[in-house]
C-alpha cells in the first residue's frame, strides 16, 4: 500500500494505490527406488493466484490464475556416467477483470507449455566431473507484461503492457567442469540460450509527461534474442593462510529481431577477495583479513539512442573485511567487520532502475558481533 | 509407513480442497474503476496586471485523462518585461462532470501545502512573492506576486508540495509532489 496524496481519498482513509496478491500451491512427488541403475520422479503441481487492487492508481488489473503441472525425470547412472531426461507440461488458466470506464471487462486466456531437458555427467576421476545440459522451456508471459499501464510504485517509471505479446520459447545448451581438490575448487560453465519472443521492458523514445513532471517512459516488447556466457568460480588455497576467491562472469546478448545489441544486459563482473588466515593463538581463532575488488565493466555492446542516458562508465570498489574468533574464560565472541566502497567511489549500475537519477550507496561500514549464549553448567560439561 | 502415506495423502485432499474453496465470493471478478478519487488534471495560472487590474495573460497545462494515455497539452506565458503581476493558481479535475476545483481543496488544507515557483534563469527574470499565508503564518502560494524583469525567455516551474503534517512544512520536510509543471516564458 502506498500513502495517499490525494485529499478525498485521505478523508477516505482509503489508499493510492493498493494491491491484494493470493498464492496458493500443492505439489505431490513420487520417487521410484533405484532398479538397474533407473531411478525416476513423477510429480504433480497446483498453483492458484488472485489478485486485487484498490484504491485510485491503476497498475495491473485484477485477475484469477490457475496453473496445473505434471512432470517426470529419469536418471541412469552407471559407472563414470549419468544420464538424466526431463519432461514436463504447464497447462495454465487465466481470467483478467478491467473496469473500463464503469463497464467491467473480462478476458479469458488459456496456455499449454510443453518443456524437455536432457542431462549428461561424466565422473573422469574423483576430482573432476564434466556436465552437459540441454532444455527447451516455455513461458507464458505475465499479467504485469499485459496489462500494466501507469507509474511504477517502486521505480518512478511509466511502465505499459502489450497485451499482444505471445509465449516465451527458450532453448537452452550449458557445459561445464568442475574441479573439487584439496586446495582448489573451480567451477566453470558456457552456455548458449536461444529464446523466441524473448519478452522484456524497454525504454520507449520519450518520457510520459504527467501533471507531476515527467517520468522515464518503459514498455513491454518481444523479439527474438540469445544469450551467450561464461560463469567462472574460483576458490584457491595458494599457499599457507593465504586464500583467493573469484567470481566472474560475462554475458554477450544479441537482438535477432532487430539485428543489434539487446538493451539492458548485465555488463562484464569480476569479484575478487584475497584474505589472510593467521594462526590461531589461544584467546584468538579464525583471524581473518581480507581485500577485495569488485570490477564492473561498462556495457559497451550497446547502441546509441537506445536508452535515456547511455549504460554508466566501468567502475572498481575495493572493499576490505576482518574477523576473528575470542574467546575468554569458555565465552566466545565472533567479531566481524567489512567495509564495501571503501573509497566510496560514485558509481551507477546499468540494471539498477534509480541510476536515471541517482548514484548507488557509498561507503558501508558493518560491524558485527555474535555473543553465543551458552547455558551449559560447567558440571554439565564435565559430564560430555 | 502405512501411517505416514495415509497421512499424507489426507494433507495433499486437504490442500486440493483448500484450493477449490478458497475461492469465496470476492470483488475480483468486478473490480471498481480507477481514479474515482482526486485527479488533479489541470493547473492554470492566470496573470493579472496589478497597475490596470486586467487579466492578460493565462497559462494551462492540462491532461484530463491522467498521466500515460493522450498526451497533455500546454500553454506558455507570454508577459511584460519591468511589469509587477498578481497571479492566482487554479488547480481542475477535469476528468470529472462537474469540473472539480481542486485549489479549493488546497485552500481547506492550506496547512500542508505549499508552493514553489522556480525561474530558470534564476536571476533578473522572474521574481516570486507570495501572497497569501495559512493558520500557521506560512507561505501557500495560491496567491503571489510577480516581478518581470528584463526582456528574455526562459522556463517557470510551478511544484505543489503536500506535506505529511503542518509540522513538517514549517521544516520544509517530508512532502509528495503533488503537481509539477513547467511552462515555456517569452517577456516582450
Amino acid at each position: 500500500m502506498i500513502k495517499h496524496s490525494n485529499d478525498s481519498l485521505a478523508a477516505l482513509d482509503l489508499p493510492d494505490l493498493e494491491l491484494r496478491l493470493y498464492t496458493q500451491s500443492v505439489d505431490l512427488n513420487l520417487e521410484t527406488r533405484n532398479r538397474n541403475g533407473f531411478t525416476g520422479v513423477i510429480g504433480i503441481s497446483g498453483l492458484k493466484q488472485d489478485n486485487q487492487y484498490g484504491g485510485q492508481r491503476f497498475f495491473v488489473p485484477n485477475y484469477i490464475l490457475y496453473n496445473s503441472a505434471a512432470y517426470t525425470t529419469i536418471r541412469w547412472r552407471k559407472m563414470k556416467w549419468e544420464v538424466e531426461a526431463g519432461a514436463r507440461v504447464d497447462y495454465r488458466e487465466q481470467s483478467v477483470y478491467r473496469n473500463i470506464k464503469g463497464a467491467v471487462v473480462q478476458n479469458d486466456y488459456q496456455f499449454t507449455n510443453p518443456g524437455l531437458s536432457a542431462g549428461l555427467l561424466f565422473k573422469q576421476d574423483s576430482s573432476i566431473s564434466w556436465t552437459l545440459n540441454a532444455g527447451t522451456a516455455y513461458r507464458p508471459p505475465s499479467i504485469n507484461e499485459w496489462f500494466s499501464n501507469g507509474l511504477h510504485h517502486g521505480t518512478a517509471t511509466f511502465e505499459t503492457g502489450d497485451s499482444t505479446l505471445g509465449v516465451e520459447k527458450a532453448y537452452n545448451v550449458i557445459g561445464g567442469v568442475r574441479i573439487q581438490k584439496r586446495k582448489l575448487a573451480v567451477d566453470a560453465s558456457i552456455y548458449y540460450l536461444y529464446i523466441k519472443d524473448y519478452i522484456y521492458l524497454i525504454p520507449d523514445e520519450s518520457p510520459v509527461l504527467t501533471i507531476s513532471g515527467a517520468f522515464p517512459s518503459f514498455a513491454y516488447s518481444h523479439v527474438d534474442a540469445s544469450f551467450k556466457g561464461v560463469d567462472l568460480s574460483i576458490d584457491w588455497d595458494i599457499t599457507r593462510g593465504i586464500n583467493l576467491r573469484s567470481r566472474n562472469s560475462l554475458v554477450f546478448a544479441w537482438n535477432h529481431t532487430g539485428n543489434r545489441y539487446l538493451e539492458l544486459v548485465p555488463s562484464p563482473r569480476f569479484d575478487q577477495l584475497l584474505s589472510y588466515r593467521f594462526n590461531d593463538t589461544k584467546s584468538w581463532k579464525e583471524l581473518t583479513l581480507g581485500l577485495s575488488a569488485l570490477i564492473v565493466a561498462e556495457q559497451w555492446r550497446y547502441d546509441e539512442g537506445r536508452d535515456y542516458i547511455p549504460p554508466p562508465p566501468a567502475y572498481v570498489l575495493p572493499g576490505f573485511e576482518a574477523s576473528a574468533t575470542f574467546s575468554h574464560a569458555g565465552q566466545e565472541i565472533r567479531m566481524g567487520l567489512s567495509v564495501s566502497n571503501l573509497f566510496n567511489t560514485s558509481y551507477r549500475e546499468y540494471l539498477n532502475r534509480f541510476r536515471y537519477y541517482a548514484d548507488e550507496t557509498g561507503r558501508n561500514i558493518t560491524l558485527r558481533l555474535t555473543v553465543p549464549l551458552s547455558f551449559k553448567t560447567a558440571a554439565h560439561d564435565h559430564e560430555h | 509407513m502405512n501411517t505416514i502415506k495415509i497421512i499424507s495423502i489426507g494433507i495433499f485432499t486437504f490442500s486440493i480442497l483448500l484450493l477449490a474453496s478458497s475461492c469465496k465470493k470476492d470483488k475480483t471478478d468486478d473490480p471498481a474503476p480507477t481514479n474515482q478519487g482526486e485527479l488533479i488534471t489541470t493547473v492554470q495560472l492566470i496573470f493579472t496586471d496589478t497597475i490596470t487590474g486586467l487579466v492578460v495573460d493565462s497559462a494551462t497545462f492540462s491532461d484530463p485523462d491522467g498521466p500515460g494515455g493522450v498526451a497533455p497539452t500546454q500553454d506558455s506565458i507570454l508577459l511584460q518585461a519591468g511589469r509587477v503581476y498578481s497571479t492566482e493558481v487554479i488547480l481542475l479535475d477535469e476528468s470529472k462532470n462537474p469540473v472539480e476545483n481542486i485549489s479549493d481543496e488546497v485552500a481547506a488544507e492550506s496547512d500542508v501545502h505549499l508552493f514553489v515557483f522556480t525561474a530558470a534563469p534564476a536571476s533578473g527574470f522572474l521574481t516570486t512573492t507570495i501572497s497569501d499565508i495559512d493558520v500557521n503564518g506560512q507561505p501557500v502560494g495560491l496567491e503571489s506576486y510577480l516581478v518581470a524583469g528584463s526582456s528574455a525567455t526562459g522556463s517557470y516551474t510551478l511544484e505543489l508540495r503536500h506535506f505529511d503534517s503542518a509540522a513538517l512544512k514549517q521544516a520544509n520536510t517530508s512532502y509528495e509532489t503533488d503537481v509539477q509543471v513547467t511552462f515555456g516564458v517569452r517577456l516582450n
